[in-house]
């Protein structure tokens, strides 16, 4: 009996170590492994964005400068512009790969007097093909000193074609019954890759889809369309130098313009990354910030697309 | 060129002494017992059934193909144990004598043939020796287990079972493909009767290329696996499938909500073989016609199917072959647009397999295996624009791709040593990619390779004394591309504090040669598999495993694992690059680190069967000099810090049972943006693109969590007869207290401030399915 009771208080003994060193050990693990990531929003970082685009061989129109918006908050990049800022444009190399000599050869630029946050040059500024030019944007106030560089793409022909053969559809009425347009087009020295826009001119508010069944009273089709952007764009690596440009992709009816760009490395690169990164930042330029201060050569052709008659 | 055959002789030189070595060994006094272990009732070999001497310590276990070999026993009259899960306890009287003994063949009698108690007094499990070897991170399921857990569209789902084990993780909700302790998907080496299968999954992922009723058994190897494997830098997941039935015809016929399937399997040439085949298919495509017929709207056309074939044929009492296959397809067309202009994306992907082993008893102590095997995964996607006017179609995207895996290889047992298992082998590939990527105008992506692997290995089983084994083994592989000789060491040692106790710990090097390029889970059919081409050097995984395992009585086992294992030249796919001719221009390289710890209580037999298990872990990557997350460590998506798990399996009486699953893990990591922004095009005014080109200034790589997630799955099966047939009736509650999980969290930018929109998973879903058995 004694023998027997030994054994039972032995065998407690040994449960209770086994238990206790479970718990210590379980105990552990959950304190370890508390999460740190959070599963609330961070705290906003205020940081400035700047937009830039350079078009060889025509004179620059505008730059823009805002904060990024607050994360849960209505954002409109008018409300958040920075104005009294110094903004220039220089060239850093020319064609031949030498430093530039930038005496006359500098852009300035001055408030845009009704739209906060945009820029306009002080004086007709023209960039040239494979020069590389360099922006610097200081507001010292709020501690903004932005740069970037780019190199402006050499300017490139193109030719249209319907069925193989060359035309010239600039400005005429087009159909999505008609042959699909096939765009061929030259390289250009300095391009990282091409981009094809499609863009519905018209007044964006009275677009009409050009869908021969769309009925305005259906609200599942309003709906369809209501987020459809009215640019659709591709596209194209630097070895790629032609493109048919099916009719799935335009959708509004009237005035639409088709451009081919060719991108500069730094554009190509984030038009690129936009495209294929998903929740990942494109490949942005500007040091200090972000945003993009990118260069194309473009080659642009309208038409008027009609809306074909509905199947009977 | 001399220096690469130089390397390819070591190998040789490696793998021929690792053969002949034992053939040279000393004589052993006494002969062997040796034979098979099968199932009385089919007459299929059962593997990893324990078999012991009784009244000695001697004793060994089955391997795949149910041989075991007790060496050096002295002429006498013994008694043998024969012990498997779900089966009778067997005794087995065996004369040994000075001449060498035929293999002999123990049947044993399934359990559910007796009282139930029997099943409870079963003294014994079937994957003891393996539990009681030195290897770790060790966990097999059997097919009985995988049938009873409940699965979504009440279809069994092999690979959502392995999901159910601490340590083994679902990318989401909705993947099958398993990610075990912290590695990625493409780190898993998954195997079915030998051939590698390179897209486990059918449906984005939902279900599994594996069906049900042609797995026999699988065994996952979460880490430390010993040299006999390679590939592969994480986890083995091995899928044995039925050899069929060697004494009676029959077969089954199933209905559910998702697919139909039916099996046959029976014997061949008087009990000296048999065959065995299964196949399945989804029918959702009626029902999609008759929606879009209803709803005037484009919906997509998809199915899969796959189909199992095997036949296995004893040469001689000595030798059998087994010849086997798979084929598996998905294919999903959809066509969608205006009446004049429209577009039509068909998709495809799918595997096939096919395998011949030659399995011969060699001389008096050692087992020889041979096989030729061939894996090919195919995929493509071609993305038409059609024009009803003009009938002009234009082919906008066409993508192209197959990977094939065609290997030889040998594997050598030598059970002549007392207290050793030696095992050799040597596995030659050769590993076909080749992929387009092209329009009409543009060829994108042109890539056709191939390479050859060469890789040997030697591991022996030692029991040391009765308190000590250990499991030394070292890999050797030469890949062609980039000419590369690497050895893998790898080590494990068990030490037993008492019968019921054991400390165990593991350690190795294993390195990867093939890798996936991916688009994401959801799009299966960009998977692209790439083996190792030079220009980046293969990636490794140094892995370190501590175990405990505790058997407290005869039905419950309680196992804790901690682990870390340290990751070189990970690849993740580079998704800002255009032109990829090589594994450098395609991939980021980076390292990694995982690790954590497992707790699992398991309880093996009985009415009342299954485990709880809880998993604590980290994963992390780091990419330096590449934009993803600034090269600065991350956690990857399937990082997750919290998993538990239970599972129960419970057999009311003979016609009922019921099974239940619950789960609760922490969040997935997501992408979160940290503010607003312009996505600006050069000639596109903002208000031309779409959502106004509001976008996200994104903050660290996965810098939040989704909410945790928890959900139960319950099933009961109706056993009866239908029409004299025993069938089964399944009703199937998916989800059952409806928690949505999120799979994805959007924002609407069209709304200004955007909105947060979660994309939930399935509501609670109550399924049934319909088996018939003949």
């Amino acid at each position: 009996m004694n023998q027997t009771m030994t054994l039972n208080l032995t065998g407690m003994r040994e449960w209770t170590i086994r238990a206790g060193f479970a718990l210590i050990l379980m105990t552990l693990l959950f304190i370890t492994g508390c999460d740190s990531t959070p599963t609330e929003v961070e705290d906003y970082e205020p940081e400035a964005q700047l937009t830039a685009f350079l078009h060889t061989g025509e004179a620059i129109d505008m730059i823009n400068l805002h904060w990024v918006g607050r994360f849960n908050r209505y954002y409109d990049r008018r409300d958040l512009g920075i104005v009294n800022a110094s903004v220039k444009i220089f060239p850093v190399k020319d064609a031949d790969g030498s430093d530039a000599d930038t005496t006359g050869r500098v852009c300035y630029f001055t408030d845009h007097p009704d739209s906060i946050g945009d820029y306009l040059p002080t004086s007709v500024y023209i960039p040239e093909g494979l020069v590389r030019y360099r922006i610097e944007v200081r507001k010292p106030s709020e501690g903004i000193d932005l740069w970037a560089e780019t190199t402006s793409p050499d300017t490139f022909s193109f030719q249209i074609y319907q069925n193989d053969l060359e035309v010239d559809v600039d400005g005429d009425t087009l159909t999505r019954e008609m042959p699909d347009l096939y765009i061929r087009w030259s390289e250009s020295a300095g391009a990282e890759g091409y981009q094809a826009g499609i863009l519905a001119t018209g007044d964006p508010d009275t677009l009409l889809p050009l869908d021969p069944n769309y009925d305005p009273t259906d609200e599942n089709q309003v709906e369809q369309y209501e987020n459809v952007g009215y640019y659709n764009y591709t596209v194209a690596p630097d070895y790629q130098l032609s493109m048919t440009i099916a009719w799935l992709f335009f959708t509004w009816e009237g005035p639409t313009r088709i451009d081919i760009r060719a991108c500069s490395k730094e554009y190509y690169d984030y038009y690129f990354s936009s495209l294929m990164g998903g929740s990942q930042n494109p490949v942005m330029n500007v040091h200090g910030g972000v945003g993009m201060f990118g260069a194309t050569a473009v080659n642009t052709f309208e038409v008027f697309m009609d809306r074909a008659e509905p199947n009977p | 060129m001399c220096e690469r055959v130089m390397r390819q002789l070591l190998v040789g030189v490696m793998i021929f002494l690792g053969i002949t070595v034992p053939l040279f060994a000393g004589p052993q006094a006494g002969q062997p017992i040796r034979g098979f272990v099968v199932d009385e009732t089919n007459g299929e070999p059962l593997p990893v059934a324990n078999v012991s001497v009784v009244g000695t310590s001697r004793g060994s276990s089955t391997n795949l193909d149910g041989f075991f070999l007790i060496p050096a026993m002295s002429p006498g009259s013994y008694t043998l144990q024969v012990n498997y899960l779900g089966y009778q306890m067997t005794e087995y009287e065996v004369q040994v004598t000075s001449e060498v003994m035929s293999p002999i063949k123990i049947e044993l009698k399934p359990a559910s043939f007796e009282l139930q108690e029997v099943v409870y007094v079963a003294e014994d499990e079937d994957d003891d020796a393996k539990r009681e070897s030195p290897r770790v991170s060790t966990v097999p399921v059997d097919a009985a287990a995988i049938r009873a857990m409940p699965a979504l569209g009440a279809e069994m789902d092999v690979l959502r079972a392995v999901q159910a084990i601490p340590g083994v993780k679902a990318s989401s909700e909705l993947s099958s493909a398993p990610v075990v302790r912290g590695g990625s998907p493409d780190m898993t080496l998954i195997l079915m009767d030998q051939s590698t299968v390179y897209n486990p999954s059918h449906m984005f992922g939902i279900f599994s290329t594996f069906n049900g009723d042609a797995v026999k058994r699988l065994e996952l190897m979460k880490g430390g696996f010993p040299a006999e494997y390679g590939g592969r830098a994480g986890s083995v997941l091995e899928v044995t499938t039925n050899d069929g039935n060697r004494k009676e015809t029959e077969g089954l016929v199933s209905v559910g909500v998702v697919a139909a399937r039916a099996a046959l399997e029976g014997p061949l040439g008087n009990e000296r073989g048999s065959y065995a085949i299964s196949g399945r298919r989804t029918y959702f495509e009626p029902a999609l016609a008759v929606m879009r017929e209803a709803f005037d709207t484009d919906l997509p056309d998809y199915y899969f199917y796959d189909g199992n074939g095997k036949v296995n044929f004893d040469i001689t009492p000595k030798t059998t072959l087994t010849v086997g296959g798979y084929i598996g397809l998905d294919e999903l067309d959809f066509e969608f647009g205006s009446d004049d202009a429209r577009a039509l994306l068909t998709t495809y992907w799918g595997n096939r397999t096919a395998t011949s082993r030659l399995r011969h008893v060699v001389g008096d102590n050692a087992f020889l295996t041979i096989g030729l095997n061939w894996s090919r995964y195919r995929s493509g996607a071609e993305f038409w624009s059609k024009n009803p006017n003009t009938g002009e179609d234009v082919l906008i995207q066409d993508f192209k791709n197959r990977f094939n895996d065609l290997n030889l290889r040998g594997d050598y047992e030598y059970l002549g040593w007392e207290n050793h298992k030696f095992k050799t082998g040597f596995m030659y590939s050769s590993l076909n990619t080749d992929v387009i990527n092209q329009t009409e105008e543009t060829t994108y992506v042109s890539i056709d390779t191939t390479t050859s692997n060469i890789s040997g290995y030697v591991q022996d089983q030692w029991r040391l004394n009765a308190l000590w084994e250990i499991m030394p083994g070292l890999r050797t592989t030469y890949h062609q591309d980039g000419d590369l000789l690497l050895f893998d060491p790898r080590f494990a040692v068990v030490y037993h504090q008492s019968p019921e106790m054991r400390f165990k710990a593991a350690a190795g090097r294993y390195h990867q040669f093939v890798n996936v390029i991916s688009a994401g889970e959801a799009l299966s059919f960009f998977d692209i598999w790439v083996p190792a081409d030079g220009s980046v050097d293969p990636t490794y995984m140094d892995q370190f495993v501590l175990g405990w395992e505790w058997d407290f009585n005869r039905n419950h086992e309680v196992t804790i694992e901690t682990y870390y294992n340290n990751m070189g030249q990970v690849l993740e796919y580079n998704m800002n690059t255009d032109e990829a001719n090589s594994l450098a221009q395609a991939f980021l390289q980076g390292e990694g680190r995982a690790y954590g710890a497992e707790f699992m209580v398991r309880r093996k037999h009985g009415r009342i069967t299954g485990w709880l298990g809880y998993s604590l872990s980290w994963s992390e990557r780091r990419f330096p000099g590449s934009e993803v997350n600034n090269g600065d460590w991350y956690f990857p998506k399937y990082d997750r810090r919290h998993d538990f798990m239970a599972v129960v399996l419970y057999d009311i009486n003979d016609r009922w049972s019921v099974s239940g699953q619950w789960r609760y893990n922490t969040g997935q990591g997501y992408t979160e943006a940290k503010a607003w922004m312009d996505y600006t095009l050069d000639g596109a005014p903002q208000s031309s693109l779409p959502n106004n080109g509001i976008s996200g200034l994104y903050g660290a790589k996965n810098n939040y969590r989704l909410p945790a997630d928890h959900r139960l799955d319950i099933s009961a099966d109706y056993k009866h007869h239908f029409f004299g047939l025993p069938a089964k009736a399944t009703l199937s509650l998916y989800n059952a207290y409806n928690r949505r999980a999120i799979f994805t969290r959007n924002y609407d930018k069209s709304e200004n401030p955007p909105v947060a929109n979660d994309v939930k998973l399935l509501p609670i879903l109550p399924l049934v399915g319909y088996e018939v058995r003949f």
